[in-house]
């Protein structure tokens, strides 16, 4: 009996090698060839990363002993460690100051290059969009050098109005506005050229209908352009949130690696960053990594479920 | 049509070797850029990392030059990158270079693993062994002896760099023999210094956390004691900096100048603060940051008891270098006597070779920078009393915590003892994990 099903089996398999492909099967081998390499590289970069910075949070680790196993304690300390949930507040905190006000300005950015009496547009769109591409590192010493305690040019501009040079390495708040401001002004470009192109989808007629029935700029603003590129403004918070979880070079610059001495500009990347490469302590960053990822799906779902809101409400 | 073809495969062939005549003849004119050597092949390439400051790049592309076995390539980063950057290579087990500058309590995170490093002692290290300080040779060794992982570069020795100008402006003496016999303790220069905020208004010190360090390094235990345990909170020689370093900032004696910010130089450049505490390769650094000050600068001897020690590096093999042979004849050459007074009448990175501090070359050595001071003689005097200071493998992430706590003070964020304690509490929690 089963020697009968295994000299059926053999012939089926040898079948396949006999029979000639047939043009549907060639199809599909060649499609799943052609979207190999993403899978492949995402694969190695990606999903082993995660499995394997898992792994490693379950362990003590320096990088250049050896591994030793200790299960959960990474978690355990981490939970207990203020230093940690500083780091949290601290993301949010510039998440939040610079989020907010950079999508608004955008925005506005966006409204006042569209305009019809604006001359050289090509110009200031290139403009606003360079410091994107400026190296972070760049921005990050020349934005130290501005805020300067002794010698920054913003104390200096801000003595002429009477008030007293701040120290903005030194408290919360500064270390947060000044890294805040950086993230905007590198990131507000990228977001208004996002929104002109939303704006120039929008149908001329509107605007003209609503000049006639005596709109002024400020309305038709609120009125007509913020509820026709909706879309546009959600998928911007939601790049945005992403990416401010992740602010990492700006602190890293201004406030260095510790985050400052009281560790005012500690983001979560920046805490896995020196636990990993100043202190070594690989499996305590990896454990900091996988909460990191736990909080951006969080995120990412709040994201999706207020999206599907404000879509059905449509 | 066969000659149509003919002239398309033709034209193909002209362009094609003109492509690779291009491509040759820019290659040729890199090689013969970096270094004249010889094509027949057997060059061996070696990588070296530095941060900026060290003064030795100047010597190694010197070496680069005279030898024609060997194509140098210095590569620069941050002090910390190297660090980092040098720990992550050597665990991934690719990327490192030929040769690393390693700092003294970084070595102390790699004698746990030697094995991630080529052993000097097989090289022939043993040899040049009496060249060097004896606790300084030591530091870059496993604590049974067997395995040296790197070569002394300098050692800092420490000075108190004084404006004298400033000194002037508040009435104080300005000759160094002098301004030594005023300051001979601490609390006289607490003292001078709110004489100086008195007078002129200006800071005694850029950075209170620079007095910490230098004050610490004064005592004969920083971190660890001789079986490894950490000391901290029993080590009285801390405990003095720290208070001493808080009194400053309390009394407002600091400039509140960040050392190693941007706008360091510019208040060295312009004296706002009236004394900067130097270990003798801070000299280099001093003249790099604020040229425009040259002349305006002195030195004289530290106050305290001894001088302490600040610093000093080592050059490293890694083990995945290619050519540990050739590497280890450019850093047995580089760290020689001889070239290390080269590096100090250059740079002022004062040499960890006993043999010359005697000499001519450096007892009659004077830095215009510095008004004229005789630098040579006083970094040598300084250098008699350093003695060994015991680092371990968490020095770093000690200090910097340590430091923390200093700048908490200035920037309002709690008192001294809050401050502290602070700092002890982040201390258990790291080094527990």
């Amino acid at each position: 009996m089963s020697t009968n099903l295994q000299v059926e089996k053999k012939s089926k398999t040898i079948g396949i090698f006999r029979k000639p492909l047939t043009q549907e099967k060639k199809d599909r081998i060649a499609g799943y060839l052609y979207i190999s390499p993403f899978f492949i590289l995402f694969g190695v970069f990606g999903v082993f990363p995660i499995f394997f910075t898992a792994y490693v949070s379950l362990n003590k680790w320096d990088i250049l002993g050896t591994k030793s196993f200790i299960g959960m304690k990474n978690y355990a300390l981490l939970m207990g460690d203020p230093v940690f949930w500083k780091s949290i507040g601290n993301t949010f905190s510039i998440w939040f100051l610079s989020t907010l006000p950079q999508l608004f300005l955008a925005l506005v950015l966006a409204f006042i290059l569209n305009q019809a009496f604006i001359k050289g547009k090509d110009f200031f769109r290139l403009s606003v969009f360079i410091p994107n591409i400026t190296s972070v590192v760049a921005v990050a010493i020349i934005f130290g050098a501005i805020f300067g305690e002794n010698y920054g040019i913003l104390n200096y501009l801000l003595s002429f109005i009477g008030i007293d040079p701040v120290n903005w390495t030194g408290t919360l708040l500064g270390t947060h506005a000044a890294i805040s401001i950086m993230v905007m002004w590198r990131w507000m470009g990228y977001n208004s050229i996002i929104y002109l192109a939303a704006l120039q989808s929008i149908p001329k007629d509107l605007y003209e209908a609503a000049t006639i029935d005596g709109a002024n700029k400020i309305q038709q603003f609120f009125k007509i352009t913020i509820p026709m590129i909706r879309p546009m403004i959600i998928f911007t918070v939601i790049v945005s949130t992403i990416g401010g979880m992740q602010i990492f070079s700006e602190p890293l610059i201004f406030s260095g690696a510790g985050g400052g001495s009281f560790n005012q500009g500690l983001t979560i990347t920046l805490y896995l960053y020196e636990e990993a490469f100043v202190r070594n302590n690989f499996g305590y960053a990896s454990a900091v990594a996988w909460v990191l990822f736990i909080i951006i799906v969080i995120f990412s779902l709040v994201n999706l479920f207020i999206t599907k809101r404000i879509n059905s409400t449509e | 049509m066969k000659t149509k073809f003919g002239i398309a495969k033709v034209m193909l062939m002209i362009s094609s070797m003109l492509l690779l005549l291009v491509i040759v003849a820019c290659s040729e004119s890199e090689e013969s850029s970096s270094s004249d050597s010889n094509s027949n092949g057997d060059v061996a390439k070696l990588t070296v990392w530095l941060w900026p400051g060290m003064g030795i790049e100047e010597q190694i592309e010197q070496y680069d030059e005279e030898h024609e076995n060997v194509e140098v390539e210095i590569q620069l980063a941050e002090f910390a990158d190297v660090h980092s950057n040098l720990t992550t290579s050597l665990a991934a087990g690719s990327g490192a270079p030929d040769i690393s500058a390693v700092e003294v309590k970084g070595i102390n995170k790699y004698i746990g693993n030697p094995q991630h490093f080529v052993n000097l002692f097989d090289l022939g290290a043993e040899e040049v062994a009496d060249d060097y300080l004896d606790w300084k040779f030591k530091q870059a060794q496993t604590i049974d002896g067997e395995y040296l992982l790197g070569l002394p570069t300098d050692i800092g020795p420490q000075a108190m760099a004084y404006r004298t100008d400033v000194f002037e402006e508040a009435g104080l003496p300005t000759d160094r023999e002098e301004v030594a016999e005023l300051i001979q303790t601490w609390e006289d220069y607490i003292e001078v210094g709110k004489t100086i905020k008195e007078k002129t208004g200006k800071a005694l010190i850029d950075d209170a956390g620079g007095l910490y360090t230098v004050v610490e390094g004064q005592g004969e235990k920083k971190y660890y004691d001789a079986e490894g345990n950490i000391i901290i909170e029993s080590n009285e020689q801390i405990d003095y900096a720290y208070n001493l370093a808080t009194e400053v900032i309390e009394s407002g004696l600091e400039s509140g100048f960040e050392q190693w910010s941007t706008e360091w130089g510019t208040g060295m450049t312009n004296g706002d603060f009236a004394t900067l505490l130097a270990p003798a390769w801070m000299m280099g650094f001093m003249q790099e940051n604020a040229p425009d000050a040259s002349g305006k600068w002195d030195i004289a001897k530290l106050p305290g008891e001894t001088s302490g020690n600040w610093g000093g590096s080592f050059l490293t093999i890694p083990e995945q270098s290619d050519h540990p042979e050739e590497a280890y004849e450019l850093i047995k050459w580089l760290l020689s006597p001889e070239q290390q007074l080269v590096t100090f009448e250059r740079n002022g990175n004062f040499p960890s070779t006993p043999e010359i501090y005697e000499t001519d070359a450096i007892q009659n050595f004077k830095s215009e920078y510095f008004s004229g001071a005789p630098v040579g003689q006083i970094y040598a005097e300084a250098a008699k009393d350093v003695s060994e200071v015991l680092e371990g493998p968490d020095s770093i992430t000690i200090e910097e915590v340590l430091k923390d706590a200093i700048i908490r003070v200035r920037d309002g964020q709690g008192s001294p003892e809050e401050s502290w304690q602070q700092s002890i509490d982040e201390l258990e929690r790291t080094l527990g994990r």
